[in-house]
């Protein structure tokens, strides 16, 4: 019951504060004349020795106050108030100050955002640290190959293993929706039995899939996800209703709740339904949960071991092939993970140097205010209070920046949610959340704290109290204390803005080389659409019906994209006649199908021999194209041109071309051996890629071909739609995103750093316009004066670079697999970055320097 | 410890007469500001350790007068008795054997 008391003490005492002061007060002058009184004369020199013996009234009388009182809360509240006023009288200062802050702030609150969301929660599961993803290991491709599963194996692992509480499949499926009269399709999956019990989500109406419902001939249902479901009108009714997809008529039989979406892009699941397949058919996806005490590793041990033993088993099918349990998270994120950690750390220096920079017009300030601090130590303030003065004063001006940086990131972050422009996975999940905004809070104290303790530091020292002693202009040898402190921090936003400024070259570079492989194809000018694979059989008369519109030269389609690389592959299925078939991945052959227009539109060039014509039909000769990276593996010393090969038929076709090699952005050499066959004489396989190139912008034509393409065919599905370019343009969003920020982030590092240089050096030249004036009297140049303002903007440089650079070759590291076609030390980057920034110090030395230059020695002397 | 046996051996006495007391009869060795009297006489009044009023004192002027209270007391023993413990010891390390 004690604290009760004190609470209620403490609470009453502000009402009573005034009483109690005047009390004490008349006591405390009461001792003070009895004493006078009792060494002599009571006024003279009798009271002034009283008072020596007595100390420090106000200290004194704040000490019993605080016995009584909040004086700890008091003093604060004081504190505050305090530097708000002082804060608010510097609205410039308070101005540049916040927002340096909130700049940082802002910018890496919006970047943890993303990360807390897509790395570090947890995904939307039960237990989501059991779950793993199981794949197939194909030795060959190397040892974090994942591989989909056959369905065989996957029975074989399921009854083996004893790793897992639980192991279901997955695959995708879709069904077909019109929107208006365009039909479009709805991704959704196939799931095997006790999916949803394993992720341990709950449907929000109905319920999951019973056995009964997982036989060939069962009645088709379904489950829908939230947003199916409201765009189905949202009835908490339709469990047990049919809903009509096109031709197809399911009964729903659950709703998952909002937020369920696995496979990611599933919009609804239907129930796997096995059939007998083969052993080779791999196209499943297993996800399983580990039981308790299992780890992922002794998981992969056990699969490890099922699978060398069905690979003895089933020799044929099953040859080196191993099993792969990843991590659902890892999988999840995959490679996106060091990209983020990259841009927080980027973001991090941003965050450093807006700090610094803010500790370095602290500290000036605080030489400012040198004096009036010396009067408070003077009348008896403790050097912790004046230092937690200047603390408050910084911890405000953080959190204010706190505030405003996190109402920018607040926006960042939704337009970046909207846009999404990398596609990044768990967007959705991207969510200022209590969480983030703990962080940042606390990011905004910490830096407040950061960049207040230098001032705070230097203010409380002893000795300060010879600044009172000092006059106004005394300046200078004595400041060299404030000097070097704030030389360190200039010189470590330079370390930091080097970093970043290397980074940025570095991905550039590696940006550059990507987009300047040679692509071996025209892409400016074309249409290209995805259509669904089973069109491919009369699409020449769509071809046809496209080469008739004007303004079209060229309409050809093939099995994948020129940018793509050949959608199906094999090693050991491509055999020359005359020569042991090639096995393994040393024989590995892309296999492409193609229409004779498929060349001119794409705009191929032929290296040797020719492409193929409209006679190259199905009951002529079997002929096919190579590339020149099939041309040099298999025939390095002869002409290939007339040579027959075969891929598994019993027929040989004949050479009869090599067309230049083709390959999208980021690929490094050659790409991947590849054989054309000709359309009509060889399996179609994947989906049809259709290429119309124009005469005219592509653009214009896409409403004509896009209409003729629906006239053809209503009902088939147009995937992909747009010009080859902005598909190219695509397939490097994701790089030149993460070059495009970090490159943002260190024009930020270089603009703040650039400044706090200038307000180091101007500083300085400011305090030091006395010994300039001497040195100017005593027979200077101006040349001299400039010399030795650039000479300490340059050392600063010098010591910040040679950090920065050291720092770099440390970090960059990290970019290593991030880089395309530029090792992380690139010399280039390096000597840019450095360039860049001591061009940018010299540009905000020169105008103090330039100041320097026109101080008038008579008007420095008088100065004084 | 000193201000509440000084006000045992008066009785009631004001802030000035407690410092007068301290110096006067340690000899002068016990030399502090004399300012810091207060703000330990007003830890005491909220522990209950010593009450105050305000008085005449003996020059006819108003004065605020302490006294030892029933609690303050008793705390008076427990200090001194902690202090001879501590004197004894002390004592006992520094008489040559």
């Amino acid at each position: 019951m004690e604290w009760l008391d004190e609470l209620w003490r403490r609470l009453l005492f502000p009402f009573r504060k005034r009483q109690f002061d005047r009390d004490l007060e008349e006591e405390m002058r009461f001792h003070l004349e009895m004493k006078a009184a009792d060494l002599g004369a009571a006024a003279g020199p009798g009271a002034a020795a009283a008072r020596r013996k007595f100390g420090n009234v106000a200290l004194w009388l704040e000490d019993s106050r605080q016995a009584w009182g909040w004086a700890g809360a008091e003093a604060w509240a004081a504190d505050v108030k305090y530097a708000l006023r002082v804060l608010g009288k510097n609205p410039g200062f308070t101005a540049v100050a916040v927002l340096t802050m909130a700049l940082g702030i802002g910018a890496s609150t919006a970047v943890f955002s993303v990360v807390n969301a897509v790395l570090l929660r947890p995904l939307p599961f039960r237990q989501p640290d059991r779950l793993m993803m199981v794949w197939e290991n194909w030795q060959k491709r190397g040892g974090d190959d994942r591989t989909v599963v056959s369905h065989r194996n996957f029975a074989d692992w399921k009854a083996a293993s004893r790793s897992f509480e639980h192991m279901t499949v997955f695959t995708g499926d879709g069904v077909r929706w019109w929107v208006g009269s365009e039909p479009v399709m709805i991704r959704g999956a196939q799931v095997s039995g006790g999916f949803f019990q394993e992720l341990g989500v709950q449907p929000f109406l109905g319920r999951g899939f019973l056995p009964d419902e997982e036989r060939a001939g069962a009645p088709r249902v379904t489950v829908l996800s939230y947003g199916l479901w409201q765009r189905l009108g949202g009835d908490r009714h339709v469990v047990g209703r049919s809903v009509k997809f096109d031709r197809e008529v399911v009964t729903v039989v659950g709703v998952m709740p909002r937020g369920f979406a696995f496979p990611s892009d599933a919009e609804l699941w239907f129930p796997f339904v096995p059939n007998e397949s083969r052993r080779e058919e791999h196209e499943l996806r297993v996800i399983a949960r580990l039981r308790a005490g299992v780890t992922v590793a002794q998981a992969q041990g056990e699969m490890q071991t099922i699978a060398a033993r069905l690979q003895r088993e089933h020799p044929q099918e099953n040859q080196g092939i191993g099993a792969n349990v990843v991590p659902l998270l890892e999988q999840t994120v995959g490679e996106r993970r060091r990209a983020l950690l990259v841009l927080l750390g980027a973001v991090g220096c941003v965050l450093l140097i807006a700090a610094a920079n803010v500790a370095n017009l602290l500290l000036v300030r605080v030489t400012g205010r040198r004096r009036e601090l010396a009067l408070r130590l003077a009348l008896g303030a403790g050097r912790w209070r004046i230092a937690r003065c200047l603390l408050t004063e910084s911890v405000l001006l953080a959190l204010a920046a706190g505030a405003l940086g996190v109402a920018a990131a607040y926006w960042l972050v939704r337009a970046f949610v909207a846009l999404d422009p990398i596609q990044l996975p768990r967007i959705h999940e991207v969510a200022l959340d209590g969480g983030v905004l703990l962080c940042a809070v606390a990011t905004s104290i910490a830096t407040g704290l950061l960049f207040g303790l230098a001032p705070a530091l230097r203010a409380s020292r002893p000795g300060l109290a010879n600044w009172l002693k000092e006059g106004p202009g005394a300046a200078g040898a004595g400041e060299f204390g404030g000097n070097r402190a704030r030389s360190w921090l200039a010189a470590s936003q330079i370390a930091l803005a080097v970093m970043l400024l290397i980074g940025a070259g570095l991905l550039l570079r590696s940006f550059v080389a990507r987009v300047s492989v040679p692509l071996g194809f025209r892409p400016e000018g074309v249409i290209a659409a995805d259509l669904p694979n089973y069109v491919n059989r009369n699409i020449g008369d769509l071809l046809s019906r496209l080469r008739a519109l004007p303004g079209v030269q060229a309409a050809g389609a093939a099995t994948a994209f020129p940018l793509d690389a050949a959608q199906s592959s094999c090693g050991g299925c491509l055999e020359v006649e005359g020569r042991p078939k090639a096995q393994g991945e040393a024989g590995g052959t892309g296999y492409m199908v193609a229409t004779p227009g498929y060349f001119p539109a794409a705009g191929m060039s032929l290296e040797r021999g020719r492409f193929f014509t409209t006679s190259d039909g199905k009951d002529a000769p079997m002929v096919a194209v190579i590339n020149q990276a099939l041309a040099r593996r298999d025939f390095p010393d002869r002409d290939p041109i007339g040579r027959r090969v075969r891929w598994g038929t019993p027929g040989w076709a004949t050479v009869v071309g090599v067309a230049a090699n083709v390959k999208g952005f980021g690929v490094p050499g050659d790409p991947m051996p590849t054989i054309y066959f000709a359309h009509g004489q060889a399996s179609w396989g994947n989906g049809v890629e259709v290429l119309v190139r124009t005469s005219v912008p592509p653009l214009s034509l896409a409403g004509a071909v896009r209409k003729e393409m629906r006239a053809w065919n209503k009902r088939m599905i147009i995937g992909k739609f747009d010009t080859l370019d902005n598909l190219l343009a695509e397939s490097v969003v994701v790089p030149r995103f993460y070059m495009l920020l970090v490159a943002g982030f260190a024009l930020l590092a270089l603009v703040v750093s650039a400044v706090g240089v200038y307000g180091t050096v101007n500083y300085s030249v400011a305090r030091r316009t006395h010994e300039i004036g001497i040195r100017m009297a005593l027979g200077a140049e101006r040349g001299d004066v400039l010399a030795m303002v650039l000479g300490q903007g340059l050392r600063l440089a010098a010591v910040g670079v040679a950090l920065g650079v050291a720092g770099a070759w440390v970090s960059t590291q990290v970019l290593e697999t991030l880089l395309f076609g530029v090792r992380p030390t690139d010399g280039l980057a390096f000597a840019c970055g450095t360039g860049v920034l001591a061009l940018a110090v010299l540009a905000a030395c020169y105008l103090p320097a330039l100041r320097a230059t026109r101080v008038d020695p008579l008007v420095a002397l008088r100065h004084e | 410890m000193l201000i509440l046996k000084t006000l045992a051996q008066l009785g009631p006495m004001h802030g000035y007469g407690i410092a007068q007391h301290i110096q006067l009869t340690s000899e002068e060795v016990l030399q502090v500001e004399e300012g810091s009297l207060y703000p330990a006489l007003q830890r005491m009044l909220i522990k209950g350790w010593v009450a105050a009023e305000w008085g005449q004192s003996d020059n006819h002027r108003r004065a605020r007068y302490y006294r030892l209270t029933a609690p303050g007391r008793k705390q008076l023993s427990v200090e001194i008795s902690e202090f001879e413990k501590v004197m004894r010891a002390i004592t006992r390390v520094i008489q040559p054997a």
